[in-house]
């Protein structure tokens, strides 16, 4: 099931695939522009680091370090990450191996330092946070162009000192709504990369918003990627949390990822 | 021809009523105006019945409880009992549609995020605003927040037993499954067998489920909202539980924003209904006594404005209406007819002795100015000595109180003269000189108790005797706040608290707020380690009456149990706190990727703070005092000092320590009040004596009604706190205007027997007048559904009755008694008028 498709993969955007819908600048319609933006070049054989930053309403911080690899096979992608920092958690591994057949579960494996083990995690709960972050599993999800009704907004707009398109997304059916959580999203695609810079979204339970921003823009081996992905989750004019992921070391088509790497024996072993 | 030597007038008040009565139209035009400006900000006036009202922000217990909602948001959520077969499947299938409907529960509120009355989040006065914070501009795109877009809900979280998340091992022992009970719905057969797992698991019962499997709970956790868009939010729920209630599965709404609404629901129709009653009395009353509209319009017109004017400053001046300010329109009738009542009175004999209109109404504001002006400072300082209670709700009360009985004063000696101006040939139902009727019988039975020396004696050793058996009663008197007990026996929620109490194990909630002080914080397994005795402790607690108290607790703890258990395959034995400070990492790891939205409720982002929640069974707030003394010592013994620090928080536990100082505040600002009110006295009185024999009238009545609330078993609470405040008020203005009088007459004449007598024709008619008046206003709440209504209403026309009779009966004697002894000191003819 196609629900935690790995955050490092979603993060390469490059020239739109060869079958991918070609847009140019003056493009009118939304839905040719995001599955121009949805079938995007992937990125294959990543690593990386990640920081997360997750800062909750009254200011206090939590911060992790992980080392991360990622990896697509026919049929699915799959996922490492081991935990850096801070000491609690150093050790801690998550393997994950996602699916793009939607029949099938997910697998996630998880290394616990104490047991000296590692243990299958199943879970039935597909919309939840993603670590605690203000970003779910579902922002991590390419989505399908097909499920949503598109509305140009503004066909010129600025976002980050860039042209985009401003683009309002709304689920066409009750089932993705519930699964993203979301009752619309707002998308600003930049003209030129044709990348998503930020996004609104409208969270359905408490009447929340998100807003997420996508910055610190590299290109990394001919691919743009974001190195600093910000989310904001408010309510009125009250923060409720506000989650900082910076990448670094980012690379991709490394020879040195491979199959082997994804198995419970590395998980327990470690990058 | 009136008496001057009894109503001495005061230039500055003829002065002032001149001109009021040669520019009528002007003054009556400035008035009315005022008191419409007054209105229009009036409506916009904040109102806050909630317990949070009543808490001073700077308290110990208002920090404790800001920093756990800082962390974990509101503390009390919005409940629906369920009544049922719970593991048949039509019920679950009917919970689940009820759960759905809830979730999407849309209504439109405009505070949410805001936090009630004073308190605001300390995030800002603890740490700096996150760098990230500062990083991160966003244009929206011209349409701000959520915009006008239809869809959402307000309600952030249903949890039932449907969704209530587990951490289960997998069948074969290898793996973990995380998930919601009941996602997707089991079919008959696996509900079937889960019955017994569901019902054999300390997390879930108490918290989702009853023991015996016949009631299940949602609970609806929103946002902050203020006090009108939860009963709102209330509202609603309950309008979608009334949708599903059916034969075997009964919906009741339950929990503290039900009881608020159920509360403010009943009080609001009572007042509302029983307020127009009370009104009504006034006028047949006033209307009886004065014979004219205008003696029925203008003191209703005084009490009127001034309530108006006092909501409307209020409002300007950003106060909350909260429950104690409720009993201000009752307070201000009180001294508005008072000296509407007195004037009108003094305006009558003036009509009577045959003064013209005009010059009458001149001479009756030059008379009771002073005496006026003397009883609204007195009730002024009484109620500002509210600003040395600890409660902000009192001390605002007190200042608006304050400000209204100031206006009422205003309104009398302005829009009352101009009112009456009015009428060429009433004379207010005066009689001929002479022609006594049932009030001066009355008034001159109460002097004559005793105008001999053994009536006298007898008459004093009576009231000795009253006011020891009053002290007597005083010392039974008991604090005991309990809103519950307020409702009628069978109301819907009542029913359902007591319903809630039995199958679930409570209906309140105590919340324990966590500070680790180590580097794990909260992890520390040697903290984890204390909080699980100190919830085996806590849960051992034994009511006299109720039994064990304290039902589920919910905490960190619990979620590391959970997990632990999970993670060896599920034994039971495993179900407890990983042995190692390793094993709590890891389980503390797990539950923050698997759940961290639940995580969430439990433990703050950086693991520094945590919280446990216990469910306990309703009782009145001086009924928690013992458990929350059992819980402190429980946090001493239990928890390791050098691992961090437990401080018990939450509504009910707020609510509890401040009712901890209402007795104190009660007699602290007594005992300011006394104080500057006997130097008034003196002052008014011009003698040391006088004054502080007028103190005794003051404080009997004071002491007889809280005698009577000891014996009669009326418990001091929010409510009957106040009407001490208000029986010295309405005491002080009786003895006013006898004894300034009296002072009047008998320096003139120096015969106490002649100024006894002469004070009590002239004051004693109107006090009376004023005492029948107010007796029947306030007896009209004794009609109430509500017990706190009666009590409220009984109590203050007891006062007033009280008050009058220490008055006319006690203070004659007093007064015959100490100034007896010098009436051969004085020479002048006490009978016949200096020249």
């Amino acid at each position: 099931m196609r629900t935690r498709i790995s955050l490092l993969l979603s993060l390469f955007v490059a020239a739109p695939a060869a079958a991918a819908p070609t847009v140019s600048t003056d493009e009118t319609d939304p839905a040719r522009i995001m599955a121009a933006v949805e079938a995007r070049a992937r990125g294959d054989k990543v690593k990386g680091e990640m920081v997360i930053t997750i800062t909750d309403r009254s200011g206090r911080e939590r911060e992790r370090v992980v080392r991360t690899r990622a990896l697509l096979f026919d049929g699915g992608t799959r996922q490492l990450m081991i935990f850096e920092s801070p000491p609690d958690v150093k050790g801690t591994g998550l393997l994950s191996t996602d699916y793009d057949d939607g029949a099938k579960d997910d697998d996630q494996w998880l290394y616990l330092p104490s047991l000296h083990k590692s243990t299958r995690i199943s879970s039935g709960d597909k919309s939840g946070s993603f670590m605690g972050t203000d970003f779910t599993y579902s922002d991590m999800t390419r989505a399908d162009p097909t499920h949503y009704e598109y509305k140009m907004l503004k066909q010129t707009v600025q976002a980050a000192g860039e042209d985009c398109w401003l683009i309002e997304s709304r689920p066409k059916t009750k089932k993705v709504k519930k699964e993203t959580g979301y009752l619309k999203t707002h998308v600003w695609v930049s003209k030129s990369k044709l990348m998503p810079l930020q996004a609104k979204m409208w969270v359905t339970a408490g009447k929340k918003i998100k807003l997420v921003r996508f910055e610190d823009i590299k290109d990394v081996g001919g691919i743009l990627v974001p190195h600093t992905l910000k989310a904001r989750t408010k309510r009125g004019d009250t923060v409720e949390s506000t989650t900082v992921l910076r990448f670094q070391k980012l690379s991709h088509g490394n020879a040195d990822v491979a199959e082997g790497d994804f198995s419970q024996r590395a998980l327990e072993k470690g990058l | 021809m009136t008496d001057p030597r009894v109503h001495p007038p005061s230039p500055l008040f003829e002065s002032l009523a001149r001109t009021v009565v040669g520019a009528r139209w002007l003054f009556l035009g400035l008035t009315l105006a005022l008191t419409a400006g007054a209105a229009h900000f009036a409506k916009g006036i904040k109102s806050d019945t909630s317990i949070e009202a009543f808490v001073h922000q700077a308290s110990r217990a208002q920090k404790v409880l800001t920093a756990y909602r800082d962390e974990f948001g509101r503390d009390d959520v919005y409940i629906l009992l369920v009544e049922g077969d719970v593991f048949d499947h039509a019920y679950i299938r009917e919970l689940e549609k009820l759960h759905r409907a809830l979730e999407k529960l849309d209504v439109e509120v405009t505070s949410a995020g805001h936090r009630r009355g004073r308190e605001s989040p300390t995030q800002s006065a603890r740490k700096p605003p996150p760098k990230t914070a500062d990083d991160f501009a966003f244009d929206e795109g011209g349409e701000g927040g959520w915009g006008d877009e239809a869809g959402g809900s307000v309600v952030e979280e249903v949890t039932s037993l449907i969704n209530v998340r587990r951490t289960r091992a997998t069948p074969d022992g290898q793996g973990i499954r995380v998930g919601r009970l009941m996602e997707p719905l089991p079919d008959p057969a696996q509900l079937a067998a889960m019955k017994a797992e569901v019902l054999g698991d300390p997390f879930l019962v108490g918290q989702v489920v009853g023991a015996r499997g016949r009631h299940s709970v949602l609970a609806v956790r929103t946002a902050f909202l203020d006090e009108e868009d939860s009963l709102t939010v209330n509202r609603a729920i309950e309008e979608i539980g009334a949708g599903f209630d059916g034969e075997g599965f009964r919906v009741h709404s339950v929990g503290l924003p039900a009881l608020n609404s159920a509360l403010n629901d009943l009080m609001l129709g009572d007042m509302g209904r029983l307020g127009l009653l009370s009104a009504v009395a006034l006028v047949l009353i006033l209307g009886f006594i004065f014979r004219h509209p205008l003696g029925v319009v203008g003191p209703m017109g005084v009490i009127g404005m001034a309530v108006v004017t006092t909501f409307g400053a209020m409002s300007l001046t950003g106060t909350t209406m909260t429950m104690m300010s409720t009993i201000l329109p009752a307070f201000i009738a009180c001294v508005g007819i008072g000296d509407s009542v007195h004037l009108l009175s003094v305006y009558r004999d003036y009509l009577r002795d045959g003064l013209d209109r005009r010059e009458a109404i001149v001479q009756a504001v030059a008379t009771t100015g002073t005496p006026i002006f003397y009883t609204t400072i007195t009730t002024m300082v009484g109620l500002l000595s509210f600003r040395f209670a600890s409660l902000e709700a009192i001390q605002d009360m007190g200042t608006a109180g304050a400000f209204g009985v100031a206006v009422a004063m205003v309104h009398s000696l302005i829009f009352l003269p101009a009112v009456v101006s009015f009428t060429e040939t009433a004379r207010f139902g005066a009689k001929e000189k002479g022609s006594d009727d049932f009030l001066d019988h009355f008034v001159g039975a109460c002097v004559g108790a005793s105008d001999s020396k053994r009536r006298r004696r007898i008459t004093l050793v009576t009231g000795a005797v009253l006011v020891v058996v009053a002290a007597f009663g005083t010392t039974t008197l008991r604090v005991y706040h309990n809103p519950f007990a307020w409702l009628p026996d069978g109301t819907p929620i009542k029913v359902a608290f007591e319903m809630m109490d039995e199958e679930i194990g409570g209906t309140s909630n105590v919340q324990l707020l966590v500070t680790g002080t180590t580097e794990r914080g909260v992890r520390d397994r040697s903290l984890l380690e204390g909080l699980e005795k100190l919830r085996t402790h806590i849960q051992a607690y034994e009511h006299p009456e109720k039994g064990l108290l304290v039902g589920n607790t919910l905490s960190l703890v619990d979620l590391l149990k959970e997990t632990n258990r999970a993670l060896h395959g599920g034994a039971q034995a495993k179900y407890a706190l990983p042995e190692t400070q390793g094993g709590v990492n890891d389980a503390m790891f797990l539950f923050s990727n698997a759940g961290p939205e639940q995580l969430s409720r439990f433990v703050s982002t950086d693991f520094e703070r945590g919280q446990m929640t216990l469910r306990v069974k309703w009782l009145d707030a001086t009924g928690f005092e013992p458990l929350t003394r059992y819980v402190e010592a429980g946090i001493d013994a239990h928890i390791p000092k050098d691992a961090g620090r437990v401080e018990p928080t939450g509504s009910v536990y707020t609510l509890v320590t401040t009712i901890r100082l209402l007795l104190g505040d009660l007699m602290r600002s007594f005992g300011v009040a006394f104080l500057v009110i006997t130097l008034i006295m003196v002052v008014l009185l011009r003698s040391v004596k006088l004054g502080l024999i007028a103190m005794v009238p003051n404080l009997m009545p004071i002491a007889f009604i809280m005698g009577l609330m000891g014996f009669a078993s009326i418990p001091i609470d929010m409510n009957t706190l106040l009407i001490a405040s208000i029986a010295l008020g309405v005491a002080v203005d009786d003895t006013i205007h006898f004894l300034h009088h009296f002072r009047v007459i008998y320096t003139h004449s120096g015969d106490p027997e002649y100024a006894v007598r002469r004070a009590a024709s002239h004051s004693g008619r109107a006090m009376a007048t004023t005492t029948l008046a107010l007796v029947a206003g306030f007896f009209v709440y004794l009609g109430s559904d509500m017990a706190n209504l009666q009590r409220f209403g009984l109590l203050i026309g007891l006062t007033c009755a009280v008050a009058l009779l220490i008055d006319l009966i006690f203070a004659p004697a007093l007064l015959r008694t100490i100034y007896g002894e010098n009436k051969e000191k004085t020479h002048a003819d006490p009978h016949q008028p200096a020249a």
